[in-house]
């Protein structure tokens, strides 16, 4: 099997403080992502803006309570009410993360690090299969930022997620903000990460602000794009090629023109690179 | 070690709810300089706390206006600790604040109203959409009316209450300064019309047959709750008209 890669251009991410404005208008973004959590068994306005949204443009189911690595039994409810989602919007991707977060029944509502093992890499592959049987459809998983590693890994982080991606046959959404965020707080280079990572796996880029607490870098979505974060994305566009990209903003929520600019400077770095590898 | 007994240790470190042996946590996580292991696992747990406080923050605003950070976060924070999150969308965290809130002295008797407010509002903003069934529809019932069964639209919530949650509700929700708790039994219709919520005080015989209609009775058994009153029939039609007014009817069930 193989991932299909959509052509979506550069998107932002759908926050309740922009509803009005999708819901009024055709805001000039080209593809929104919304969390699938907030929109799964709900109606109202909530829903209301998401199919307006979907009219108006492509959408991608973004989650984060998968739980993918978790040794919790799947939700089943939750990936019936997300097939059902899925189904009723029609999203260019359904993505998660890879990462777990429930724990003997509690959901702990973070994106919690997995230990790279063999065990760890059976496991979730053998979820990723089970997730895609009961979704009918191929899913993304996302590398997260990580504050803790553990000693009994075996693989690196880029062999885990190449690895997962190829035996599960799912899709990678790259986000490049956690891959720097990681390199800093563990210390390894984030272009050996990107060049472990099999380009036709690509599906998707994150791009997000970060804050630097001086000991470690916190993966905020509260800020711009670091600098350093737009020349790994340019890396990263020099070695995938034309990949759909992500401004992901999630708390001191700028106006949507703000967002539409991180997203406009994206496409700016994209058509750099692009044309950067055309000459190469 | 597994990975379960690896995500054993890391929730431990993460709800700070079982003690971690420091040698067991060395053992387990990479520390360096910069950052030690123990420093590293902290990042997690606030981030796990806050995350929670934050999630009950957006859903409890004015119980969190009349609390004030510091005794808004600690009453989040004992909440999770008795209550973990069973669901995987944050909105669904608080449901049993108000009971909890009940069963625990408080600085104000009126909170767990308030928070059962707050909590059926927030509710009824996101709930599924139905209907509602236009006047036609309903007069369509003609003679069999009392045999029918109404179902009401999913944004329908109905709160007795021991305090006057609603001018609390109002008098925060203005940015007024709180009231005294003022002890009253109170009957609160909650529900949602568009996009907007609602609430309302409805007289008890009213919320109880729409309590009946929500539990399947049949329209007959619904309006045996206004009995007692001098006009029962009249007090019937006027609560239908209005719950049809209103767009409290998704439809009919025979």
């Amino acid at each position: 099997m193989a991932f299909q890669r959509a052509h979506l251009g550069h998107g932002i991410g759908l926050r309740s403080k922009h509803y009005g404005r999708f819901l009024d208008e055709r805001p000039e973004v080209g593809w929104i992502e919304a969390i699938s959590e907030n929109f799964i068994g709900v109606g109202g306005r909530p829903l209301a803006v998401l199919e307006k949204a979907r009219r108006d443009f492509p959408v991608v189911l973004h989650g984060v309570s998968l739980s993918i690595g978790s040794v919790d039994p799947l939700d089943r409810r939750h990936l019936a009410g997300l097939r059902a989602l899925a189904d009723h919007i029609q999203p260019a991707y359904v993505s998660d993360h890879l990462c777990w977060g429930t724990h003997r029944g509690r959901y702990l509502h973070d994106l919690m690090p997995l230990p790279y093992t063999e065990e760890a890499l059976d496991h979730v592959v053998r979820r990723v299969h089970q997730v895609q049987d009961a979704l009918g459809r191929q899913i993304l998983l996302e590398n997260v930022s990580s504050y803790v590693a553990f000693r009994g890994s075996t693989l690196t982080e880029w062999e885990f997620v190449a690895q997962v991606a190829e035996r599960a046959d799912c899709g990678i959404l790259l986000d490049v903000n956690n891959i720097y965020v990681s390199a800093r707080n563990h210390g390894f280079d984030p272009r050996e990460y990107l060049s472990a990572i099999p380009p036709d796996r690509v599906g998707q880029f994150h791009l997000a602000g970060h804050s630097d607490r001086g000991t470690h870098l916190l993966d905020t979505h509260d800020a711009p794009v670091a600098d350093a974060v737009w020349d790994l994305y340019a890396a990263a566009v020099r070695r995938f090629g034309r990949v759909p990209a992500l401004i992901e903003w999630d708390d001191h929520v700028p106006e949507l023109e703000r967002l539409i600019e991180e997203s406009r400077a994206a496409e700016a770095v994209e058509a750099r690179a692009l044309a950067a590898r055309e000459a190469a | 070690m597994t990975l379960a007994e690896a995500q054993d240790l890391f929730a431990a470190l993460v709800t700070g709810e079982h003690p971690v042996d420091p040698a067991a946590r060395e053992a387990f996580l990479v520390g360096d300089a910069g950052l030690s292991a123990s420093e590293r696992a902290r990042i997690y747990s606030e981030m796990y706390l806050f995350r929670l406080v934050d999630a009950l923050r957006e859903d409890y605003p004015l119980l969190a206006r009349l609390l004030g950070d510091e005794e808004f976060f600690s009453l989040c924070a004992d909440y999770v600790r008795a209550h973990p999150s069973r669901h995987p969308s944050l909105a669904r965290l608080g449901g049993a604040l108000p009971g909890f809130l009940r069963d625990r002295a408080a600085p104000r008797a009126d909170l767990s109203d308030l928070a059962a407010l707050e909590w059926a509002r927030a509710e009824a903003f996101v709930a599924p959409d139905a209907g509602p069934l236009d006047e036609t529809g309903l007069r369509s019932l003609g003679e069999d009316a009392a045999s029918a069964r109404l179902v009401l639209v999913p944004s329908v919530r109905l709160l007795s209450l021991e305090y006057d949650a609603a001018a609390l509700w109002a008098d925060l929700d203005a940015s007024r300064e709180p009231p005294l708790p003022r002890p009253g039994a109170a009957s609160l219709l909650v529900w949602r019309k568009g996009f907007e919520v609602f609430h309302a005080e409805v007289s008890p015989e009213e919320l109880s047959a729409l309590s009946a209609v929500q539990r399947g009775a049949t329209l007959g058994e619904a309006c045996e709750a206004f009995a007692a009153l001098p006009d029962p029939a009249r007090a019937a039609l006027d609560a239908l008209a209005s719950w049809s007014g209103e767009g409290l009817i998704a439809r009919t069930d025979r």
